[in-house]
């Protein structure tokens, strides 16, 4: 009787074994829109056939909660996590990653800075300058110094209100090179020097823009002269007619990317599928669906992006290399800290 | 005669204790009747506010502590915060006064015919979204906008104002918003002002704009500060408005609520800002609740 159930038992074990080895289903968390679909037409889909496992979909607004919540909870069924790299920095730094098997994913392409130690990236997109083509018909500022130069360029400018890659400005405006602005950030007094260059300016901004939706808006209305903001909305604003130019000229740059969750019962699979995605061909396809850069350089050797899509994209050879690749981790240990003390100067 | 009175007060004695009897049971029964009211409100106000209180006191690391109480004592920017917030709402307060109390008169003087065209205008704009009444208002405003371009039009100004992306622009769309709210209770208290004072003022001599402020006035006066203290408590949580109209040049407490949730995700921060906000808010309507009261008693005097 017990050896019969036993026996029983190590069937079905053997069974679901088989039946786990024939199709192993990943759970993908998505930010859904135009990223979940395609990504669904030349990343997971592709990569899953390959590879012979199942995706099953899934779609958040904040990837930290769900982390929070299944990690939290030890409940964990996402496998494979689309978060920005700001967001992935901080849920490594508290244990909620798996880190990225370097040996499994290949990420010798991509550019520097862009394969994290919990993240893999999957596209970027800058925060760049952009100003009125109307307003400054003569002469088109090029770098952030001019931004500030409100005496050569006077007008009305917009920045966000947040600290978020505008600190990192500020300090490229104040004469610091791009190779030392976390360098100089790394101390307190570089970060009080980054805030103290914005506050300088507070009398020529006349918004504090809080989303894309919302700079795009104001360069098009020619509310205000010039902006901070990201490339994708300008190059919409540009490509309607808007009196509205930008320059990749000291972006920069940040991305999303494929995080695993801690504790997923598919890591290798993760990390298998994650190379799969990471591949030139693959994140080439990727423009077709979105407005955001490769960060594989094959990807532009691939011949699948055209030669005027490449001219815009913040991630090509051309623009990448006049950019700063956003430090996440600093971000991460800092965000709080600079936050205050940048919201402590936009409410003075 | 005497032999009978003990009696008589005996039983009336005895009917007192029933009829206190009965007095307590109606109570006790009426008292049953709101019992499902109250059981929705602890449901749906005094445990959302106490779990509040409870939050705000959790530290990021999920302790017990005041950290989230010290941060707003330390930060430079919170007590700014807390001053911009009342600023704004008490301009609302005052912006309402000075159009809602004449506008009201007036309406009250109407034949109720016309008055309720009057009205219906009022409450228009209470049907319209609150982001489409922020948009539209800053279409008005803009630096290109169409205030501007008429103004520039006409000669005015060589350079367009600066209308938008302030206080002034943030109390304008706050009022009108606020103004219904402020005008509806000012109207029913005035409605409820028994005109044969008015007249008998009147016949003894007393000027029209004597009348006004000696008779009228006071008699409208707590209508006018039911509706004031409502327009400033509800202006203490507005978001929308001040978010767009305001341009990030106008921080108020909900915004910075919002932020310590988007940007932390820290529900202890937004708890303790919520919590102080509240007992702010309650501390001021405590203050002016004991102001109604001696303004109705010098009323009734």
């Amino acid at each position: 009787m017990r050896g019969s159930i036993l026996a029983a038992g190590i069937l079905a074990a053997a069974f679901a074994g088989t039946a786990s080895a024939e199709e192993t289903t990943l759970t993908l968390n998505t930010p859904g829109g135009a990223v979940q679909e395609g990504g669904r037409a030349v990343l997971w889909g592709p990569a899953a056939k390959k590879l012979g496992v199942q995706i099953k979909e899934e779609t958040a607004d904040n990837a930290l909660d769900v982390l929070r919540l299944e990690v939290g909870s030890n409940s964990v069924k996402t496998d494979i996590i689309i978060m920005s790299g700001y967001q992935a920095a901080i849920a490594g730094s508290q244990g909620m990653l798996e880190p990225i098997d370097y040996k499994a994913v290949d990420a010798s392409g991509f550019l520097p800075g862009t394969a994290a130690p919990y993240c893999v990236g999957i596209y970027g997109y800058a925060a760049v300058m952009a100003w009125n083509t109307k307003t400054y018909a003569k002469e088109a500022p090029s770098s952030w110094a001019d931004f500030w130069n409100v005496e050569k360029f006077p007008g009305k400018r917009s920045m966000r209100a947040d600290a978020e890659a505008q600190v990192e400005m500020a300090l490229l405006a104040d004469g610091v090179a791009p190779q030392d602005v976390y360098k100089v950030l790394g101390t307190e007094d570089g970060i009080k020097r980054a805030i103290a260059k914005i506050a300088s300016l507070k009398p020529s901004i006349s918004v504090w823009w809080s989303s894309g939706a919302q700079h795009g808006q104001l360069m098009k209305d020619g509310e205000v002269d010039m902006t901070t903001g990201w490339n994708g909305r300008f190059q919409t604003a540009k490509e309607a007619g808007g009196p509205v130019n930008y320059t990749y000229n000291q972006g920069i740059l940040t991305y999303d990317c494929f995080a695993v969750t801690k504790g997923s019962a598919h890591k290798a699979e993760a990390m298998k599928m994650i190379n799969e995605m990471s591949s030139a061909q693959s994140q080439a396809g990727l423009t077709k669906y979105v407005s955001y850069g490769p960060l594989n350089q094959g990807a532009y050797k691939t011949g699948i992006i055209s030669k005027e899509a490449e001219a815009v994209l913040p991630t090509s050879p051309s623009n990448s290399g006049a950019m700063l690749v956003q430090d996440i981790d600093w971000w991460a240990k800092n965000n709080d800290h600079v936050q205050q003390l940048f919201e402590d100067m936009m409410t003075e | 005669m005497t032999a009978l009175n003990p009696a008589a007060s005996l039983r009336e004695a005895d009917n007192s204790a029933h009829l206190a009897w009965d007095a307590r049971l109606e109570r006790l029964v009426s008292f049953a009747f709101t019992l499902p009211c109250l059981m929705v409100v602890a449901l749906c106000v005094l445990v959302p506010c106490a779990w509040l209180f409870f939050l705000s006191a959790y530290g990021a690391d999920g302790r017990m502590s005041l950290e989230n109480y010290q941060r707003i004592v330390d930060g430079a920017s919170y007590a700014r915060i807390f001053v911009t917030t009342f600023q704004v709402a008490l301009a609302t307060v005052v912006a309402c006064v000075v159009i809602g109390v004449p506008f009201a008169t007036f309406i009250n003087s109407l034949p109720p015919r016309r008055s309720v065209l009057f009205l219906a205008a009022v409450l228009l704009p209470f049907w319209t979204s609150l982001l489409v009444r922020a948009y539209a208002w800053l279409v008005l405003l803009q630096r290109t906008g169409i205030v501007n371009s008429v103004l520039m039009g006409l000669g005015v100004t060589n350079a367009p104002l600066e209308l938008a992306f302030n206080h002034f622009a943030t109390v304008l769309g706050m009022t009108h918003i606020m103004l219904p709210i402020f005008i509806l209770p000012v109207l029913g208290a005035m409605r409820n002002i028994d005109r044969a004072l008015i007249r008998a003022a009147a016949s003894m001599g007393a000027t029209r704009g004597y009348t006004f402020r000696k008779v009228f006035l006071p008699l409208a006066a707590p209508g006018i500060a039911a509706g004031a203290i409502l327009v400033f408590v509800m202006s203490l949580g507005f978001y929308v408005t001040p978010a767009i109209l305001g341009g990030g040049n106008v921080t108020v407490i909900s915004m910075r609520i919002a932020r310590s949730l988007s940007n932390y995700s820290n529900w202890g921060a937004a708890s303790a800002l919520g919590v102080l906000l509240l007992v702010f808010t309650a501390l001021l309507f405590a203050l002016s609740y004991g102001v109604q009261r001696i303004l109705l008693s010098r009323q009734r005097s």
